[in-house]
């Protein structure tokens, strides 16, 4: 049944060049894509036309020079040593080093918090679940940066450095940080610590070469547990043959603070635990939806071949609930390493905080703006890639 | 440790008092042991609190000294800081006409979110008459005109401010992410690249450092003549942040429509927009209702980070409140206020999300 009412369309469409070319999809689609691309190059052309105009009535000129420059600042609490005569690209290092260290420390406290309380979350005992319930709602729904504040806020009701508290040993606790001992390193110490490395690395070795035999045979290797003594053994052995002696450089009070020794920040602790407890909160529903994720039918048989329920939670539950949790949890944890900018407010000297001292000092916006931009993005794409270098490790593999 | 269930827990809940307890607190010995012992922790936590707020609280007419030596709350200090950390520099004689925004704000935003106010076309007509009347009557409260003092944007500070950076952000917001959730499906390829990569882009960078960029870069990278106030920098910056996160989330409901759908909208010969219009977008805004939510609380939690190019919302004002040499050293009682503001706020909003999904859910189920 061909009723078309008039014949005139189709001999529209039939016939090229009835319709004007400009109705043409594909014609329309070039110049679509063309005036887009034409939007965006003119907003960049426009800014740079402006920029050009600026930098000359700044008294600037674009280029890299200026990362040779000394910093002259200060950054309090770096893990490099960087002072303020080293140039601003130290600088910029040790703000990065800051970010990434604050970053790994919340990442792994974000894990174990998110761990025990999506666990409390599905406790049989009510009261329990109704506590991890209401931790939950509260670190989510209360603003990072006043959570930040706060714990900062806390650490300015500890003793002065005068009145220290004094848990252990030579270690002080005040509102300028905590202060420990550290061992102080010769070279046989050093040695030691290779020693001990070279040892590592041999555990690691037959731990995965044991664990693809058993894969392959059935039969379990003892070689891992001949050498874990050794690990530790051998570098012993060494200081002992040396007699180097164990000394400790301890934190004193001089003037108004300690010196000597390490410190922990009360900035670098807020910035961590903060972080951390607001993460956990998200981490923990995503934990939480993953071992909920894990088939019933997992359970049922793993019940019915007997396993308790300590090797039902560890052996079958959580290997699989990994699987489902690893991609968000990767996109939290790369929000919580872009979060740890906002230590800039509380005066961790992270990499935004870096920035801004080397803006001011040198008045590099555009630079220094695009060096954050770089090393943030990178951050991003390398957590990401590890990460799913990780999860198809993890894959499942069918059999 | 056995006391975890690998499936959600399913509380009992018939039977008396007594039953309830053993069942769901003292049915095994470890889940015993835990109750008692997180009971006493509990205990513990919740008189702390009471004597910090009650017991110790130190109410008007106090000083700080008065404050220290009871060791509580310095009720005081939020009695004579309230209206700053509300309000902040709004000119102190007008402060009500805020109040009164805020109120009507709300009312609005509580009155749009009963499904019965747009459950048909008429009440929807009315609803978008309400909300345009009720902007301009906020809009006149906060600047003046109409025999009201004027009162420049930048005496906007606190809570309305916080208020109006998320509603203009996430509304703003939501219209570019769907311009660039729909530019990242396009069958075109240059209008894809520039979607994938501003969102990846602006995913890649933390907001404040976005705030930072505005804050210092707009004004080189614009005509000179050309002075963007610090508050739409702002704003400017959090929109442009926020789509990226939208558009995907809008992407993702777009995902979700099966391929018929758009077929059918191809075979009824609608165009492009129409197709988007009438038949996609809004079954995608329905499947993704609740993260958008999700985005909502993220975004009015987000406001605080204006603080770092110095405006004053209500995490500022609050910082400001604590800086009074009158009241140096106290912080708790500020940030305990505010934290309830946020609280109760976001707190809402993911109530009221879990709600709605619930109730489209069963909606779905009946049809």
């Amino acid at each position: 049944m061909a009723i078309i009412p008039t014949t005139a369309p189709v001999a529209r469409v039939g016939k090229p060049g009835a319709r004007p070319p400009w109705r043409r999809p594909w014609i329309r689609a070039i110049i679509w894509q063309a005036l887009a691309a034409l939007a965006v190059a003119a907003l960049f052309g426009f800014f740079v036309l402006n920029v050009r105009e600026y930098l000359p009535r700044a008294g600037l000129a674009l280029g890299w020079d200026f990362l040779r420059f000394p910093a002259r600042f200060d950054i309090d609490d770096n893990f490099i040593g960087a002072t303020a005569r080293d140039p601003v690209w130290i600088a910029f290092l040790a703000g990065t080093t800051n970010t990434i260290a604050v970053s790994i420390v919340s990442i792994a406290l974000c894990t174990l918090f998110a761990l025990s309380v999506a666990l409390a979350r599905l406790s049989s005992n009510w009261l329990l679940s109704r506590s991890a319930l209401v931790f939950i709602e509260t670190v989510r729904n209360i603003p990072l940066l006043l959570q930040l504040l706060f714990w900062y806020g806390l650490s300015t009701l500890f003793p002065l450095p005068r009145d220290a508290w004094q848990p252990i040993g030579s270690v002080f606790v005040t509102n300028r940080g905590l202060f420990h001992p550290t061992p102080v390193m010769t070279r046989t110490h050093y040695v030691a610590l290779l020693v001990f490395v070279v040892g590592l690395a041999a555990l690691v070795c037959s731990l995965v070469r044991a664990r693809r035999r058993r894969i392959a045979t059935g039969v379990a290797s003892t070689t891992p547990w001949l050498i874990l003594p050794l690990v530790l053994i051998a570098p012993a052995l060494v200081l002992f043959v040396s007699g180097a002696p164990m000394q400790w450089d301890a934190p004193v009070l001089r003037g108004f603070n300690f010196v000597g020794g390490g410190t922990i920040s009360p900035e670098f602790v807020a910035v961590a635990v903060g972080l951390a407890v607001y993460q956990s909160g998200f981490t923990a529903e995503t934990i939480r939806s993953g071992i909920l994720g894990v088939k019933r039918g997992q359970i049922e048989a793993a019940r019915s071949l007997g396993l308790k329920p300590s090797q039902l939670l560890w052996l079958v539950v959580m290997p699989q609930a990994l699987r489902i949790v690893i991609p968000p949890m990767t996109s939290q944890y790369l929000s919580l390493t872009k979060s740890s900018s906002l230590g800039v407010i509380v005066g961790y000297p992270e990499l935004m905080r870096v920035t801004t001292a080397v803006i001011s000092e040198t008045g590099r916006a555009i630079e220094c703006i695009a060096i954050i931009m770089a090393i943030y993005l990178s951050l991003s794409l390398i957590t990401s890639t590890l990460m799913t270098w990780y999860d198809r490790r993890m894959a499942y593999v069918e059999r | 440790m056995s006391a975890i269930a690998p499936t959600l827990p399913t509380h009992h809940r018939a039977g008396g008092v007594v039953r309830w307890l053993r069942a769901n607190l003292f049915n095994t010995a470890t889940n015993s042991l835990i109750t008692l012992l997180l009971g006493a922790v509990i205990v513990r936590f919740a008189l702390g609190w009471w004597r910090w707020l009650v017991t110790n609280g130190t109410w008007h007419p106090a000083d700080i000294r008065k404050c220290i030596d009871a060791g509580g709350a310095c009720w005081a200090f939020l009695q004579d800081k309230w209206r700053l950390i509300l309000f902040g520099v709004f000119p102190y004689d007008e402060q009500w006409r805020a109040g009164v925004a805020l109120l009507v704000f709300t009312a609005l935003v509580v009155g749009t979110a009963l499904p019965a106010s747009w459950a048909t076309a008429e009440r929807r007509r009315w609803l978008a008459g309400i909300w345009v009347a009720a902007i301009g009557l906020i809009v006149v409260l906060l600047s003046g005109g109409f025999g009201l003092p004027r009162v420049e944007a930048r005496f906007w500070s606190g809570l309305p401010l916080t208020v109006m950076l998320a509603f203009i952000g996430m509304i703003t917001a939501f219209g570019l992410a769907v311009l660039l959730a729909l530019g990242r499906q396009s069958t075109m390829p240059v209008i894809r690249w520039i979607s994938v990569g501003y969102v990846e882009l602006v995913r890649g960078v933390p907001l404040i450092s976005l705030l930072f960029m505005a804050n210092i870069m707009l004004p080189i990278v614009l005509p000179r003549d050309l002075v963007v106030p610090n508050l739409m920098r702002a704003q400017l910056a959090f929109i442009l942040f926020f789509a990226a996160y939208m558009a995907e989330i809008i992407r993702g409901g777009l995902q979700a429509i099966p391929q018929g759908q758009y077929a059918a909208a191809k075979a009824l010969g609608l165009t492009y927009w129409q197709r988007m219009r009438a038949i996609i977008l809004p079954q995608a805004f329905r499947i993704v209702i609740p993260s958008l939510v999700n985005i909502f609380i993220a975004g009015f939690k987000d406001t605080s980070l204006v603080v770092y190019v110095g405006m004053t919302d209500l995490l500022g004002t609050a910082q400001a409140a604590k800086a009074d040499p009158k009241w140096y050293g106290l912080f708790m009682e500020a940030y305990v206020f505010i934290a309830a503001i946020y609280l109760v706020v976001c707190a809402s909003m993911s109530w009221y999300s879990r709600w709605l999904e619930r109730r489209l859910a069963a909606s779905e189920r009946r049809s």
